[in-house]
């Protein structure tokens, strides 16, 4: 059997039961060939949950593929608790700005507790009003994941979960993508693709920065150039 | 015209022409001393000697006029320039819009003595009678056909010389021409006198040609009081766009071109236009394409009027802008519905919208603000160089500094973080008007061992705060 045929059957497959192929999804690209041509679509499937873990560093790394998505339509629904925003802070508007994102769409929803993070976000999504929802500092498990995996399904709407627990072991979840971004010298990013769903890519590590010219993330300098740069 | 001064000292504009310096125009006490245009100047001034005189400036006049024109716009589309020193409005369909044709009269009479212009203004069924009724007649508007027969002939807009000489046949009034058998006036006098009585009467239409042309598409929205704040220009906009749309759309037209035109109290206008690729006539997008420029119109004292046109209009069927309004619509909707539901069940300080602010402080820049409070949150200015992360409240913060003043370690949150890096200072002042209670900051980007970034700053009494977090 083909290749081809074997796509085929596959997509059919996909059809039947309700689910739409991995390769149809729309999905949104880094912009930088490099991750892209890892992932499954080319990019972050727009219709999935994806975790991006890490500090400040993971905002950046969120604020570029939020960027990348403002010609989509809708709120930029933001959900956190109070103390997680007292302790790092609130997505500060000038600023993701600057990063493309269409701030004077950001929708700011703040909850008291676990269950209700789940159900902001839920609401948000079923809603359709959203262009991105993202849940910061989520205790995801399998069955939440599970849950807010099929919710961005339904609505066609990414979900971006962003966690700052380093260091701690992240229990497995359904996620499309799960990322960890730490930050590097220069303002730049190591972004680790933890796990990719659909693809063997998982376990690639690169040196990006943000080129906000472009609205692109753009490979760095190899790290062999670090130790030039950290000279500087 | 300017007005007559009340200290009542005879004035005329005079105008060089080939055959000597001539009174152009004379005042209302020059006037009343015998002094008439067309008079040489030295002749006048053997009759009044105290005469004060200026040049006239026809070409001035001309463009006052056009101004004048423009500014009448506010009354109906369609105004005309008559002779030098004349405007014709047809103002069919136009005047209940103000009350009747009495009111618009008035409000014609009170605006134009504002100006500090002197108009004979009327009101009559024909452009001919309306001519000659603010001319020749007494009030606003002519009786009846009688009023108007009562008229001199003159008031037919014949030429002085023709006027003259039917006045010495004893025709001196217009009723007498009227009866008389067409046939013998048109072989002794030509066919004028008939053309302007039938003009007169509105027996031969009279078209009038018009300074712009009229736009089939076009609604006004007038005040009782001028506005001047931006926000109400723009609500004004929105109110005329939608009313706008909403007749294209019974067209099936979409507009291609759009002016916005503004009546001021001084009587000037400002007008923006706007382009678009394809028709047009969703209020949403054409919102968006006027409000870039919204704040190139400068109100003055006070507009009074809004005009909006469809200057140019192409043919659009109902599905294409159905379907972008429709759906945009929907979306509004369903945002509307998004936050309705989280505010309802969190509370409205628990949902909330970013406003961008004016002020330099990092922290007053945005201000967040329950998203149940109406309006579209303002949008505020990119800033690369800011953290995207900001504290909800700047925290106490220690730094170390080496020899040569420089940033060593960052102590926050109890963990000492030593430095490989720092920008600045960014010195950033509070708005004078609220100095009392803030002090200038000295901001620095910093980057520790581990490549973390901060937005540190310094007051000048040495105290040290962390703001924000920089990815």
């Amino acid at each position: 059997m083909t290749t081809a045929a074997l796509a085929t059957l596959r997509a059919e497959l996909a059809a039947l039961q309700g689910r739409r192929s991995v390769a149809s999804a729309p999905a949104i690209g880094l912009g930088t060939a490099a991750v892209d041509s890892l992932l499954p679509g080319g990019g972050l499937r727009l219709d999935a949950l994806h975790e991006i873990v890490g500090d400040a560093a993971a905002t950046g790394f969120l604020a570029g593929i939020l960027g990348r998505m403002r010609h989509r339509r809708g709120l930029i629904v933001w959900c956190g608790e109070r103390h997680g925003w007292q302790e790092g802070g609130l997505p500060y508007p000038p600023a993701l700005l600057a990063f493309g994102v269409p701030a004077e769409r950001l929708l700011l929803v703040e909850v008291d507790r676990m269950a209700d993070l789940m159900r902001a976000v839920e609401d948000s999504l079923r809603s359709r009003a959203a262009m991105a929802v993202v849940a910061e500092n989520m205790g995801l498990d399998l069955t939440a994941s599970r849950r807010l995996q099929l919710a961005a399904e339904a609505a066609e709407t990414p979900v971006f979960a962003l966690r700052r627990s380093q260091g701690a072991r992240i229990p497995p979840t359904v996620a499309a993508t799960r990322w960890t971004v730490a930050p590097d010298a220069g303002s730049r990013w190591q972004v680790r693709l933890e796990r990719c769903r659909g693809t063997d890519g998982a376990g690639r590590q690169w040196c990006l920065e943000w080129n906000d010219a472009t609205l692109c993330f753009d490979l760095a300098a190899a790290l062999a150039d670090r130790s030039g740069a950290a000279a500087e | 015209m300017p007005r007559p001064n009340d200290v009542a000292a005879p004035r005329a504009l005079v105008l060089s022409a080939h055959n000597g310096v001539r009174l152009y125009a004379v005042d209302a006490a020059a006037s009343s001393l015998g002094l008439a245009p067309y008079m040489t100047l030295s002749e006048a001034r053997a009759l009044v000697p105290e005469l004060a005189t200026a040049p006239a400036d026809p070409p001035g006049d001309l463009a006052a006029l056009l101004r004048l024109a423009d500014w009448a716009g506010r009354y109906t589309p369609l105004v005309a320039l008559d002779g030098i020193d004349g405007l014709v409005l047809d103002i069919t369909g136009c005047a209940h819009l103000f009350g009747g044709e009495a009111a618009m009269l008035a409000d014609l009479r009170r605006l134009l003595d504002r100006f500090g212009l002197t108009a004979r203004v009327a009101v009559a069924a024909t452009p001919a009678a309306a001519w000659a009724w603010a001319r020749f007649g007494r009030g606003d508007t002519p009786a009846d056909r009688r009023a108007l027969h009562a008229l001199p002939p003159a008031a037919l807009r014949l030429p002085e010389e023709m006027a003259l000489r039917l006045d010495r046949l004893g025709l001196r009034r217009i009723g007498d021409l009227a009866q008389l058998p067409r046939a013998p006036l048109t072989a002794r006098f030509g066919t004028l006198p008939g053309e302007r009585l039938d003009r007169l009467h509105g027996d031969a239409p009279e078209p009038i040609t018009p300074c712009r042309p009229a736009p089939p598409w076009r609604v006004r929205l007038a005040f009782a009081e001028p506005i001047a704040r931006h926000e109400d220009i723009a609500a004004g906009l929105d109110h005329l766009l939608a009313a706008l749309c909403g007749e294209l759309a019974a067209g099936d037209q979409g507009a291609r071109e759009m002016t916005f035109r503004v009546y001021r109290v001084d009587g000037s206008t400002q007008a923006l236009r706007i382009g678009t690729a394809r028709p047009l006539r969703t209020p949403g997008l054409l919102t968006r394409l006027f409000a870039e420029r919204l704040g190139e119109i400068d109100p003055g004292f006070g507009l009074e009027t809004l005009v909006l046109e469809a200057g140019v209009t192409a043919p659009q069927g109902p599905e294409q802008d159905d379907l972008d309004a429709q759906s945009a619509a929907e979306q509004a909707t369903r945002e509307a519905q998004l936050i309705d539901r989280l505010v309802n069940w969190l509370g409205p300080d628990r949902v909330r919208r970013p406003w961008g602010v004016e002020s330099h402080l990092p922290e007053r820049a945005v201000a967040w603000r329950s998203a149940s409070e109406p309006g579209p949150p303002d949008r505020s200015h990119p800033a690369a160089m800011r953290p995207l992360r900001l504290m909800p409240r700047p925290e106490p913060a220690a730094v170390e500094q080496a020899e040569g003043r420089k940033l060593a370690t960052l102590h926050w949150r109890r963990v000492a973080r030593p430095l490989v890096r720092a920008d600045g200072p960014e010195r950033i002042a509070p708005e004078w008007w609220r100095a009392p209670d803030s002090a200038t900051r000295d901001y620095y980007r910093v980057e520790d061992a581990a490549g973390r970034r901060y937005w540190i700053y310094r007051e000048p009494a040495g105290n040290w705060f962390l703001h924000g977090l920089a990815p």
